[in-house]
């Protein structure tokens, strides 16, 4: 959930017909995508390992999650990554990461995850009364998959999601097995 | 919505409208707005019966068609009832609207026999010898709350 505060920074990512949104607080840095190994985990979207720093974390490929179920079109093949603090998330996600940390013979750091999308972002200021909410007939259940509420720009819709919340759906309850439903 | 007339007749008015060349009726009290041609954005995890999202002055209105619950066939059409209930933000996708009409209270029959679609009716109205059925938007909403989990 967003903070009262009117004005806050959010993350934009641009796709081709459609933008996504992501709560500034939810990541702590951003750099630009350096493969630094594959991972064996059996998931689709937690197949690399970047390098930040001296450190090699874990990347979790949101712009396939988002292409496979929001059916964007990548239209840049440069991305970046934005990192997270992992005790910033949810306990449930916390403990699933710790699960999939613990099947990793390589050394990545255990306290930072990265998500990697296209390099068409960008940090705006924007008013939270903005998002409006989807319908109440779903609206728990799309909160609970990641999609908080929706925006319409410039015949554009925007979403604004969870990243806590898709990582916890993607990768669901197996630790690596990726589960989510799509009629 | 109904009125009461001096002969105590009790009106209560329906939008009747086309799903290609069915016919169905919607209590006038549940109908905000007719809408002509807007664009329909991509919604995931969703039924079938549901189109995705449109957007009505800022919000985002969920766009169900019927003909995909009661026939499993898209409805090429771009018109929309815009449903009245603010938070449910519902619009279903249309053929047009036949026409207003203010039916006497007695008229309103409980349909006995079910055909297609038949859940999502309970009543019907009689027009120019015509059974129209009522459609309940409530059926409507409780599909989409069992569908979507």
């Amino acid at each position: 959930m967003i903070s009262n505060s009117v004005y806050r920074d959010f993350l934009f990512i641009h796709y081709k017909y459609k933008d996504f949104i992501v709560d500034r607080n939810r990541f702590s840095s951003s750099v630009s995508f350096n493969k630094k190994m594959d991972v064996d985990i059996d998931s689709k979207y937690l197949k690399d390992v970047i390098e930040y720093g001296q450190e090699k974390i874990l990347n979790f490929n949101l712009d396939q999650y988002l292409e496979d179920i929001f059916k964007i079109e990548i239209d840049s093949l440069s991305k970046i990554c934005i990192i997270s603090k992992i005790d910033q998330f949810s306990i449930k996600t916390q403990e699933l990461l710790k699960k999939i940390f613990s099947k990793c013979n390589e050394s990545i750091t255990r306290e930072l995850i990265s998500f990697s999308i296209t390099s068409k972002s960008e940090i705006k200021k924007n008013s939270i009364h903005a998002f409006k909410s989807l319908s109440k007939i779903y609206k728990d259940q799309f909160e609970e998959k990641g999609i908080q509420y929706c925006f319409f720009e410039n015949d554009r819709i925007q979403y604004f999601i969870d990243i806590d919340k898709i990582l916890l759906n993607s990768i669901g309850q197996t630790g690596g097995n990726d589960e989510h439903n799509n009629w | 919505m109904s009125d009461k007339t001096s002969e105590n007749i009790e009106l209560v008015k329906f939008v009747i409208f086309n799903i290609d060349q069915k016919v169905y009726a919607l209590p006038g009290n549940m109908v905000r707005e007719i809408i002509i041609g807007y664009k329909v954005y991509y919604l995931p995890f969703i039924p079938g019966y549901i189109r995705g999202l449109i957007n009505r002055h800022g919000e985002p209105y969920t766009v169900v068609d019927i003909k995909v619950l009661f026939e499993q066939e898209r409805l090429e059409a771009e018109k929309y009832i815009i449903i009245r209930d603010e938070t449910d933000k519902l619009a279903l996708i249309i053929t047009e609207i036949s026409k207003i009409v203010n039916i006497d209270q007695k008229e309103i029959h409980p349909i006995t026999s079910h055909s297609e679609g038949g859940d999502f009716f309970n009543n019907s109205i009689s027009i120019e010898g015509v059974e129209i059925p009522i459609l309940e938007i409530e059926s409507v909403i409780r599909k989409i709350k069992h569908d979507i989990k």
